[in-house]
């Protein structure tokens, strides 16, 4: 064996399945220089690393877990009929999960704006004159003419409602399991990772958010400059005062931070940009205060550079902050 | 043949099939979870994680085409949940939470753990971006404990092409770790 190194080997025989001469092989190799050993030992600590601890799930306990997700029986498709039975169901239980579809609604086309290919916000006007701002990734579903009741809509990802005083017909955003109420008012909501966090917070006015399907008695009042969470898998929902300013940096293009620590800055634009970012031990104690507006994720690493004195490289998609040596 | 099994469950799980839909959970659910492992090393993540890509497809079947297979649908929406966690940093967050929540560790023992977390985010971030074959060959040997002749028989490639791809996985993972040589390898 030359100089070059015996990757498949060394990946074999730490797999373990070497035969005994090919061990023998590796450790000849092994033998030959101190750059061997370290290189093995290296590659070697990396397959441990990435060793899966043995875990065994519960999955009764878990598809439990996801039927509390997943609502009653769902109409999957716009039968009419067969969904009167359902949502039908679905009310008296309490439920109002699905009722988007109610009798007046029921012959009026259903629109669905899905912004999964869009690189900006887009804005739209329901109905009702109702001003919503949705984000990347994210869907709204609303017939082409309210009810003389309600306004009910269904909603997925991010958005920002502005909603049109009607103090007849309450106005209803059905995400995940949540329910939001309103009669007139300013609210961003924010359903994560496949709806088991939805996140309200309320610009202004007075919000109602529930658990819906959940829990349909657990039910909380969200205030201006408060936030409504609920977590779906806990099936816990809490209320807290909004500490985020950047809530709205989806929307705006503009992110502050004020003495702000840096895990939870670049936590905010690693969501921002979506765009990993890392930290290397030791920084987790540093703060600072900066403006960003409307910049590039190059140009605020360049910025990020300069105001924490850091070192930020490109590793494998990842910008990784360590501190200068 | 188990190929097409799935392709009806999925197709009986777009018109609303609830029973078609539990068969499926139950058939990959542990798989799906230790899969998942590999990249997260926490398994109520991971746990939470699967049970999101079903939710996911209950609620959109019917918008959701698969190319290949069922299976390899469900891994891929695996894999890409749990990169999405480590790279908005959830990971070492709960693991900093673990720690805490166990007093016998001393200081140095936690500075390591942390350590460790960190290493781990930035090899698992390492692993996604393997070229898509090779990224495959590896989680399979390495996360699911697959032999080479299992995995050569599943891709139908050879052996040969498994060893391989195994030694271009290990070269490139060493290659990501490089820049942290001294923090890594010397502890």
């Amino acid at each position: 064996m030359g100089r070059e190194i015996p990757n498949s080997l060394i990946a074999k025989s730490l797999a373990g399945k070497c035969s005994a001469g090919e061990q023998a092989e590796l450790e000849r190799w092994k033998e030959q220089n101190c750059e061997n050993k370290k290189i093995f030992s290296q590659m070697e600590k990396n397959w441990d690393f990435l060793t899966p601890e043995n875990y065994i799930p519960d999955i009764d306990k878990a598809l439990n877990k996801v039927n509390g997700r997943l609502g009653t029986q769902k109409p999957r498709t716009f039968n009419f009929n067969r969904f009167w039975v359902g949502a039908a169901a679905a009310l008296i239980l309490g439920l109002g999960f699905f009722s988007l579809y109610t009798q007046t609604v029921r012959k009026a086309k259903i629109i669905t704006i899905d912004t999964t290919a869009r690189l900006s916000p887009r804005e739209i006007v329901l109905p009702d004159g109702t001003f919503v701002t949705l984000g990347k990734n994210s869907t709204i579903t609303y017939p082409a003419r309210f009810s003389s009741k309600e306004r009910k809509v269904k909603f997925h990802g991010e958005a920002y409602f502005k909603v049109t005083p009607d103090a007849r017909r309450a106005f209803i955003v059905l995400s995940g399991n949540t329910v939001t109420k309103v009669l007139g008012t300013e609210f961003n909501l924010k359903s994560v990772t496949g709806d088991s966090i939805v996140r309200l917070t309320v610009t202004k006015g007075l919000v109602s958010f529930n658990t819906g399907g959940l829990n349909p008695n657990e039910e909380i009042r969200v205030a201006a400059g408060e936030v409504g969470e609920l977590h779906a898998l806990k099936g816990e929902i809490k209320k807290f005062k909004n500490t985020d300013p950047n809530f709205l940096a989806w929307k705006t293009g503009v992110i502050t931070f004020e003495n702000q620590l840096l895990p939870d800055a670049v936590k905010t634009l690693s969501e921002y940009y979506n765009q990993a970012f890392a930290l290397s031990p030791g920084l987790d104690t540093v703060s600072f205060t900066t403006t960003f507006d409307s910049l590039t994720v190059g140009q605020v690493v360049e910025n990020l550079k300069i105001i924490l004195n850091v070192n930020i490289e490109l590793k494998s998609g990842v910008y990784v902050l360590s501190q200068k040596l | 043949m188990d190929a097409i099994t799935d392709n009806l469950l999925f197709s009986k799980i777009s018109k609303g099939d609830k029973n078609a839909f539990d068969v499926l959970f139950r058939k990959y659910y542990t798989q799906l979870v230790r899969f998942s492992m590999g990249y997260l090393h926490d398994g109520p993540a991971s746990e939470e994680i699967v049970q999101d890509v079903f939710v996911r497809i209950w609620e959109n079947a019917p918008r959701i085409e698969i190319e290949t297979s069922v299976l390899a649908y469900l891994y891929r929406s695996v894999r890409n949940q749990a990169l999405n966690q480590i790279k908005h940093g959830h990971v070492k967050q709960k693991f900093g939470q673990q720690q805490m929540a166990n007093p016998d560790t001393t200081a140095d023992d936690f500075e390591e753990k942390v350590n460790v977390a960190f290493f781990r985010k930035l090899l698992a971030l390492a692993v996604g971006s393997l070229p898509e074959k090779c990224r495959e060959i590896f989680e399979m040997s390495k996360f699911e404990g697959l032999t080479y002749d299992e995995i050569a028989e599943y891709l139908q490639v050879s052996v040969k092409t498994v060893e391989n791809q195994m030694g271009i996985a290990l070269r490139k993972l060493r290659e990501a770790m490089l820049p942290y040589e001294k923090h890594v390898y010397e502890t």
